[in-house]
């Protein structure tokens, strides 16, 4: 591709208490892309995830816009990137709209905290629209249930309105509709010109509604590119163990994960 | 717009406690065992030179009643403060300068640094030991809280550093070459505003200024924590600089007034978590309006017990440990159905 | 030390001395076990009837009988040593009074006596001639009495020639004590010819002051003390604040240097008239107005 990236992860290692979490991760993402992160549990998913983010040490290089993201000042990557962590505990009972609206810190200066107001109650508005949960406004996050809080972190993230979303596990504890809703808002940010890497666990959606995928097992990368070449029944059996029905519908393919494919590693991995 | 009315709310109750710490200031120069109505304290203020009553009343409003009035909102403030920022800090309710054991870390430095002579070095060692007491119990638990972060775990580290740093500062009390009994421990155990004089104020006044200074400017950065450490940093915070700062603020605030008071307790704890629902739970928010209700809470206390001693003085940490260790109770209790 | 200390110790000596040849048989034994009984001890009873006096009596930072008390062994007040003594007499105070081997003593016959306390001059005369009757020196009673009356006259009899009628004296410790009516400072106060000033600021007995107080109602005259337990850091607040600190320099001030030197008991003539030393060279040096 001729178009220079957005993001670009050259060898990316990361080592947390002397164990090797990721074991040189290369990665490019352009502008309007949505690249889908797959792997099992303890691929590295979400330290991959952090280390983009800069919230972890890591050896390689790790580039935004062709600029070393170490060199970038903290206030000026928080306005390039928004990460989302895969689960938070509730912390505090603030309400909604202001939950979501920590998200416009990075635009603010710290002495003048109602700057630009018009045009943050804009985005905080625009976020909350947009994951369908206006009418919970005024609610205080700890009364809400699992997925509406779910959606309420995706709408904080969204609210930064950077050029670059790390979602991980966005959708994991939602239902199919809301499921559904979010990578199809996911599918639109992107074509509007942003875009995201998020972790997927659910192979037809990443199919679906990711431009590529990347793979990872044991902090490598098994396979990248288009879904069609990387979710093959090899690959499938090879890294997650399962033996997968793949279809087709409305011209696009499904996959679901129908038996396990080696009963001993599997119960292995189990007890591990 | 639904949002906006959250934003008026706030300015409200600051002003509220403004005017509260206002009639209190008044009442609080109004008591005291010499009996001086209001006519005579404007009196004694404007004409202080008229005779040689207003005079003894100018001294006794100006050397006695005023020197404690500002040390009260001094300290009730540097609570109050810390206390929030600490619960912004580590995401804990429970957390509190007098609980986990910062204020009774000071008082330890403090205690050394009188009985053992050191104080007669400068006089600005004393309070650089009680904040240097402060610092380090403050950074034990912030090492604790990264690397066993369970708020059960903070919280009982917490009170063990305080029981400790209560034992040694008996032991220190019980070794010093000049003597100490019983009640000096207790005094410093408990705090008092008892004949505090402004050279105290001097000694304390400046580093509770750039402790309070360093506590206000971190509020956007505690709300960012709302939403779990990694987010946060992902949003700009400098996590280690945001605690180094709380840190910092609340030893030299905190440090500095137990110094000059010796420990109280359970400001810090009591009214961040009565003033939180009145900013809708905003650790930000909730900063100046802890340090505005510390002060009206410790000034009340102060002058609730100048009214009730007769011939001995009560403690004054005894009257916030009265209305706090229930209200500790109260919200231990609320909580069980909550954490986990 | 004041004069009349070395008087008295040299009348008792000789009185000792001379009356020993006859009685010392009769004469009842004495340990003593506490710093005052030590020193009605030493006043009252013969040499020979002493056998130990408290550790504290020969500690010259808090006795002012250091010398003569390092003649005799010395004790902590414990039962084994008052057993392994075996007076006829324990001397004590109040509290020691309660000590739990009191039936062990019965049953060697050892009798514990309470020094009594007294609260004014009157009480003074009769607790001493009291306890002399009880180590069997009702004559040295007498004598040491006429003594302390004497010299008691002789201090009022100089209220004029000090020039202080009607002037008032507050009484201050370092943590805002001090002692109104019925107490040995007030019968120190009553005998320099002053009005006491917490009294009128309405203390009775011992209790404490507010600075405001103070302040408001200054008196004539200060007399500080260096209390040794008072000096601790916490307690010490109010001798320390500004406030207080102009006052002391405004107003003259006499000091006691320690007053747990004194007992309540014939000896508050040696303070009052150590403290009316104090106050001839007070106004010698400052001239009479004062």
């Amino acid at each position: 591709m001729s178009v220079k990236p957005l993001l670009s992860a050259d060898n990316v290692y990361v080592e947390l208490q002397k164990r090797k979490i990721l074991r040189g991760i290369s990665l490019c993402l352009c502008k309007g892309e949505l690249l889908g992160l797959l792997g099992p549990n303890g691929a590295g998913k979400s330290t991959l995830m952090k280390a983009l983010a800069q919230l972890l040490p890591y050896r390689g290089e790790i580039r935004c816009m062709g600029r070393s993201l170490q060199q970038v000042p903290a206030i000026e990557r928080a306005r390039l990137i928004a990460y989302l962590e895969q689960s938070v505990q509730k912390g505090w009972p603030i309400k909604v709209h202001d939950y979501v609206a920590l998200g416009r810190l990075p635009h603010r200066s710290t002495w003048y905290r109602n700057m630009h107001r018009d045009h943050d109650s804009k985005a905080v508005k625009i976020a909350i629209e947009q994951v369908g949960l206006g009418s919970l406004d005024d609610r205080p996050v700890v009364e809400l249930s699992g997925g509406e809080f779910a959606r309420v972190r995706l709408a904080r993230a969204l609210a930064v309105q950077t050029p670059l979303l790390l979602a991980d596990e966005p959708v994991s504890v939602l239902d199919p509709f809301h499921q559904l809703q979010v990578m199809e808002l996911l599918r639109r940010l992107c074509c509007d010109g942003r875009a995201g890497i998020v972790v997927l666990h659910d192979l037809t959606l990443a199919s679906r509604f990711c431009d590529r995928l990347l793979l990872l097992d044991k902090g490598r990368t098994v396979a990248s590119g288009i879904p069609r070449q990387v979710l093959t029944p090899v690959n499938l059996q090879q890294v997650y163990q399962v033996q997968a029905m793949v279809g087709e519908h409305q011209q696009q393919s499904y996959i679901l994960p129908w038996s396990c494919y080696s009963t001993e590693s599997s119960s292995e991995e189990k007890y591990r | 717009m639904k949002g906006q009315t959250v934003y008026r709310r706030y300015p409200w109750l600051n002003s509220g406690l403004v005017i509260l710490l206002l009639l209190l200031t008044l009442v609080s120069l109004r008591i005291g065992p010499v009996s001086i109505s209001t006519s005579e304290l404007i009196n004694a203020l404007v004409h202080s030179q008229d005779s040689n009553q207003t005079l003894r009343h100018n001294m006794i409003l100006i050397e006695l009643r005023l020197p404690r009035l500002l040390l009260a909102i001094l300290v009730g403030g540097s609570l109050g403060i810390s206390g929030a920022a600490l619960q912004g800090l580590l995401r804990n309710p429970l957390a509190e300068p007098g609980l986990i054991g910062v204020s009774s870390c000071a008082g330890l430095g403090a205690v050394i640094c009188l009985y053992f002579g050191l104080s007669t070095l400068s006089i600005w060692l004393l309070p650089t030991m009680a904040m240097t007491g402060a610092a380090l119990a403050t950074l034990l638990l912030c090492w604790i809280g990264r690397h066993h972060a369970g708020n059960l775990t903070l919280i009982l580290s917490g009170i063990a550093l305080s029981s400790l740093a209560a034992a040694l500062t008996s032991l220190a009390l019980n070794l010093a070459p000049s003597p100490a009994d019983v009640q000096d421990m207790v005094l410093w155990l408990l705090g008092s505003l008892n004949y505090r004089s402004f050279n105290d104020i001097q000694l304390c006044f400046p580093f509770v200024l750039i402790g309070l200074i360093l506590l206000m400017s971190c509020g956007a950065k505690l709300d960012a924590l709302t939403l779990g450490e990694a987010e946060a940093q992902s949003l700009g915070v400098n996590l280690p600089e945001l605690q180094r700062q709380i840190i910092v603020g609340t030893a030299l605030s905190v440090g500095s007034c137990v110094a000059v008071t010796g420990t109280i307790g359970f400001v810090g704890l009591v009214v961040p978590h009565l003033l939180r629902r009145w900013v809708d739970y905003h650790p930000s928010r909730l900063l100046l309006s802890s340090a505005l209700g510390g002060a009206v809470l410790l000034l009340a206390a102060d002058i609730a017990l100048r009214l009730l001693s007769s011939t001995q003085e009560i403690m004054l940490g005894v009257v916030t440990a009265l209305i706090g260790a229930p209200f500790f109770l109260f919200l231990v209790l609320q909580q069980k159905w909550r954490v986990p | 030390m004041p004069r009349g200390l070395l008087q008295i110790s040299l009348l008792c000596c000789l009185l000792s001395v001379g009356a020993a040849a006859g009685q010392t048989d009769r004469l009842p034994t004495i340990v003593s076990t506490h710093l005052c009984a030590d020193q009605l001890a030493l006043s009252l009873a013969a040499p020979e009837q002493i056998i130990s006096l408290s550790y504290k009596s020969q500690d010259p930072k808090r006795s002012r009988y250091a010398v003569s008390a390092q003649a005799y062994p010395a004790n902590r007040g414990s039962s084994e040593e008052i057993i392994q003594f075996k007076p006829n007499i324990v001397l004590a105070s109040r509290r020691w009074k309660n000590h739990p081997q009191q039936q062990q003593f019965d049953m060697l016959d050892i009798r514990v006596i309470v020094v009594p306390l007294s609260n004014s001059w009157q009480e003074v005369f009769v607790n001493t001639q009291w306890l002399a009757d009880q180590v069997g020196r009702t004559e040295r009673g007498h004598t040491l009495i006429l003594e302390v009356q004497r010299r008691l006259q002789a201090l009022r009899e100089s209220e004029s020639m000090l020039g202080k009628p009607e002037k008032s004296l507050l009484y201050l410790r370092p943590n805002g004590g001090s002692s109104g009516e019925g107490t040995y400072i007030d019968m120190i106060i009553e005998a320099l010819g002053f009005r006491n000033h917490a009294s009128t600021l309405g203390l009775k007995g011992w209790g404490q002051l507010a600075l405001e107080n103070i302040v408001m109602y200054p008196p004539d005259y200060f007399l500080l003390t260096g209390h040794v337990r008072d000096n601790t850091h916490g307690k010490s607040r109010l001798s320390r604040h500004p406030l207080l600190q102009e006052l002391l320099d405004q107003h003259p001030v006499l000091i006691l240097p320690s007053d747990t030197g004194y007992c309540a008991d014939w000896q508050i003539i040696d303070a009052a008239e150590y403290l009316a030393e104090q106050m001839i060279v007070m106004i010698l040096a400052n001239g009479k107005d004062q």
